[in-house]
């Protein structure tokens, strides 16, 4: 099993909480677990085409495989400025 | 380069000197205005991954920093809590001449906006709030 800390901003924070533990299988991609979430809330996947992913504070794809530990931050388009 | 959730001090933040060699200096100051896409405005409210938001200011002012020939880049971006008029972010950008300045200075501002990971809330004074999104964030100031 592989844990990962997921971090949540912004509007995505008042919907998931600040960041969760999850438990995923070993290999999983960020757009797997972004697939777990959604099961959580119908409001993931219409934000999902501009979302921005992060593993350890740097830019990654869906497809980025995640290992123990790692940290994930789900990003909406930032309006910072 | 700091990303903090205490008032920005202009001249405090004004104060640093530049070095000897530079004879220009541009700013940019970034403050909260009353109204936004024709709602008025009674504060804002500015989440932040703080970790990788300063990871990014410091990459954003490497990049600056060796596509211009500029000297030094100050910049302060608050987050938090923030009234009409208080200040946002603070860029200043010291070079040998002013074209240099000019330029990096608005590169800075312009890369914060797209790449460092805060967001703007907007409370309005008739009582609802949104999130602003990038969509429409580049006509803000």
């Amino acid at each position: 099993m592989t844990r990962i800390k997921v971090l949540f901003f912004a509007e995505l924070g008042e919907i998931f909480g600040r960041a969760r533990f999850i438990d995923i299988k070993e290999g999983s991609t960020v757009g797997e677990v972004v697939d777990l979430l959604a099961a959580e809330s119908d409001r993931l996947y219409p934000k999902e085409p501009a979302l921005i992913y992060a593993v350890n504070a740097n830019l990654e794809t869906r497809e980025k495989k995640l290992k123990d530990r790692d940290e994930l931050a789900l990003m909406t388009p930032m309006s910072g400025g | 380069m700091s990303v903090t959730d205490k008032p920005i001090a202009l001249q405090e933040f004004f104060s640093e000197p530049s070095p000897q060699s530079c004879g220009a200096v541009a700013s940019f100051v970034g403050i909260v205005r009353n109204h936004d896409h024709g709602r008025a405005v009674k504060f804002l409210y500015y989440d932040c991954y703080r970790f990788m938001a300063e990871k990014v200011m410091r990459t954003i002012v490497e990049e600056a920093l060796n596509r211009w020939d500029v000297e030094k880049v100050q910049v302060s971006h608050r987050v938090g809590r923030l009234g009409i008029g208080d200040v946002a972010v603070a860029i200043s950008v010291s070079a040998a001449h002013r074209a240099e300045a000019f330029e990096a200075c608005r590169f800075v501002i312009e890369e914060i906006k797209e790449r460092v990971p805060i967001w703007k809330r907007e409370i309005f004074e008739d009582g609802t709030s949104e999130w602003v999104s990038c969509a429409h964030a580049e006509t803000h100031g």
